[in-house]
């Protein structure tokens, strides 16, 4: 049973593996099988290429004598064609010159992959010559993994630099407002989960609502540009913002920095050190990519993680108005502790106007 | 945090070195004139150098080519029925890898055309972001069209076209023309159009009569190369656009240029002219 079960996981395993590889090996089976066949297969499918048939292609060296007389294609493969006598149809060589002497007489093209065509006879169709086949999908676009994780990489760190760019002017110029979006966060999470995702919900029939709301009016329509930008950018901004203050969670919880919420603690590094976090789980995602199913399953919690933090700081954003007003569910801050019997210490000499026990504040029913 | 900062900012500098790895291919192909007494060409390039040329006798086309296999397609094929030469480069531009490598590809991809003299041609060059050089001395043109996305355009009528040209038509998006010797073509009716950039017709060359020009150009500085012993007159829409009209003179919402009676030559342009500005030169 244990060995049924090892082969039927090997067997997954093997599959996943060989599923990234197998258009490849589609592509390169003729090619490694008969490398004639693949060569007249690229003839076919480069744009300057043409169509052969099997039998006109020979291996090496080939020549028409002055005698001959050939009434199809005629085409070698690594070797020159010699052309003295005549040939109705195309004349083609494959890693090799294509040459015409005197007399010769080329009914098609003349083409040479890799080679020169020289020509001292006639040729009634094209004389053409490419270095090399540039068929099938955009050769060389097909990235190595190396290649692929560079690229994921240098993305993901300028996201990062753009984002931390953010951070610096938001923490200088907005950091109240940073500050009340992640407290939001901190004390009504729930609730900024499902704004956010009201709010993604509602972003594109809110923005199809105001366009046609503009639409209705002429002055309307001549807004509606301006109107797009400004919903586009005011949607940007929101999500910015709400990505930072949970970036500013995460980053106090890593550096461990908050132990009082009106402490002055260094926002910046704490930021940096949020964005950090998800600049990680982004490259984690490319990594993750070589590891097969479990793989998979990182990149999809990787990806969670980042669109469920964007989403809960979009909520706490909408809750707040970007941080303009405290969010009303929001406990109020607790004032500074005060001891029990405090109000009966004894006077000092130098004296003191009145002591008098604290009183609670009033309930809202006794107001 | 300031070291991983660091480290951060150099890794993303260091960038992708495979970003600008290239799989250049040449292509050759020339045909021979044969019986063909007409030639139409089209070409669609989208980014390199492009140039014209007329091509050695006997042959009907000369084209030799060079481009990023990469991202790019070249492809050509002739109908003989129709006497039709078609040359397209597609780029794949919209790939990562293509936009990386798009500056070196422009510099180094290159399209040169000969194309064959003494049969009337029809050319319908579609340029995308490219240099044209195009010169079309020895050449008989019997119509043209260019054109272009952001280019710098060069046309040279270095020879009087042998039989008078049907239509010239450039219309450049964004970039600059420069056509010299208009005169040579010989055209009955030519068309200009740039929304963005520079404009510089030479109106000199061997020519007679009237030379009628449609100007329309947008946000384009235009200088206009006159001889002097032509005149000018000058019929243009100006919406916030400054046309140099010293010495000349109006009749009818027409401007004329000082002894444009006497003259034995005429250049007759009409269109319009948007935040714009347009100079006469006289050259001569």
């Amino acid at each position: 049973m244990r060995r049924v079960r090892r082969v039927a996981i090997a067997l997954v395993f093997g599959t996943i593996a060989a599923q990234g590889a197998a258009a490849q090996t589609k592509a390169d089976s003729a090619r490694s099988g008969d490398p004639i066949s693949a060569t007249l297969d690229s003839l076919h499918r480069d744009a300057n290429g043409i169509s052969l048939g099997r039998a006109a292609i020979t291996s090496g060296a080939r020549t028409v004598d002055a005698t001959q007389h050939v009434t199809g294609d005629v085409a070698s493969w690594r070797g020159p064609l010699e052309i003295r006598g005549t040939v109705d149809g195309n004349a083609v060589a494959v890693n090799g010159d294509v040459v015409v002497l005197p007399g010769g007489h080329v009914g098609g093209d003349a083409l040479s992959v890799g080679g020169v065509v020289r020509n001292s006879g006639t040729i009634d169709g094209e004389s053409r010559s490419i270095n090399a086949f540039s068929v099938g999908p955009i050769a060389g676009t097909q990235l190595t993994p190396a290649e692929a994780t560079k690229r994921a990489l240098s993305l993901a760190v300028a996201c990062f630099l753009i984002l931390v760019a953010m951070a610096l002017a938001v923490a200088m110029g907005a950091r109240s407002h940073l500050e009340t979006i992640a407290s939001t966060i901190r004390t009504d999470f729930s609730r900024s989960f499902l704004f956010g995702l009201l709010g993604e919900i509602a972003i594109a029939p809110l923005f199809l609502l105001s366009m046609v709301a503009l639409g209705i009016t002429i002055v309307g329509i001549l807004l509606i540009p301006f109107a797009a930008v400004a919903y586009a950018l005011a949607i940007l901004g929101a999500l910015d913002l709400g990505f930072l203050a949970m970036s500013l969670l995460v980053g106090d919880a890593l550096m461990q920095g908050e132990s009082h919420s009106n402490e002055r603690r260094p926002v910046v590094s704490h930021l940096i050190a949020g964005l950090s976090v998800f600049l990680v789980l982004t490259t984690g995602r490319r990594g993750a990519a070589y590891l097969g199913l479990a793989g998979s399953v990182l990149r999809l919690l990787a990806f969670l993680s980042t669109w469920i933090a964007a989403t809960i700081g979009l909520g706490a954003t909408i809750i707040t108005r970007a941080g303009t007003r405290v969010a009303t569910s929001m406990p109020p801050i607790a004032a500074p502790p005060v001891e029990e019997y405090a109000w009966q210490t004894p006077t000092p000499v130098s004296g003191v106007a009145a002591a008098r026990r604290p009183t609670p504040a009033p309930r809202p029913s006794e107001r | 945090m300031k070291t991983l900062f660091l480290a951060l900012v150099s890794l993303f500098a260091i960038g992708d070195p495979g970003a600008d790895a290239h799989n250049w291919r040449t292509l050759n192909a020339t045909r021979a004139r044969g019986s063909a007494d007409s030639l139409r060409v089209v070409v669609r390039y989208d980014a390199g150098n492009v140039s014209i040329v007329a091509a050695a006798a006997p042959l009907l086309y000369d084209a030799r080519a060079r481009f990023d296999a990469t991202q790019q397609r070249l492809s050509r094929s002739y109908d003989a029925t129709s006497r039709t030469l078609r040359i397209g480069l597609d780029s794949s531009t919209t790939q990562r890898a293509a936009r990386h490598s798009r500056r070196a590809r422009d510099r180094e991809g290159f399209l040169d055309l000969g194309l064959a003299s003494g049969i009337p041609l029809d050319l319908d060059l579609d340029l995308g972001t490219t240099r044209a050089k195009i010169d079309l001395s020895s050449l008989w043109v019997s119509t043209m069209r260019v054109s272009s996305g952001t280019t710098e355009t060069e046309l040279t009528f270095g020879s009087a076209n042998p039989q008078p040209m049907r239509d010239l038509v450039v219309d450049a998006g964004v970039g600059s023309i420069m056509i010299h010797q208009l005169g040579n073509a010989h055209a009955q009716r030519t068309t200009i159009a740039s929304t963005l950039g520079d404009v510089d017709l030479d109106m000199g060359g061997d020519w007679t009569g009237d030379m009628p020009i449609t100007l329309r150009v947008a946000l384009t500085s235009t200088t206009l190369r006159v001889p002097r012993d032509a005149g000018i007159a000058l019929h243009l829409a100006q919406r916030i656009s400054t046309v140099d009209t010293d010495g000349f003179t109006e009749r009818d919402g027409v401007m004329y240029s000082a002894g444009y009676e006497q003259a034995k030559r005429h250049v007759v342009i009409d269109g319009s002219a948007t935040l714009a500005t347009v100079d006469v030169v006289w050259k001569d």
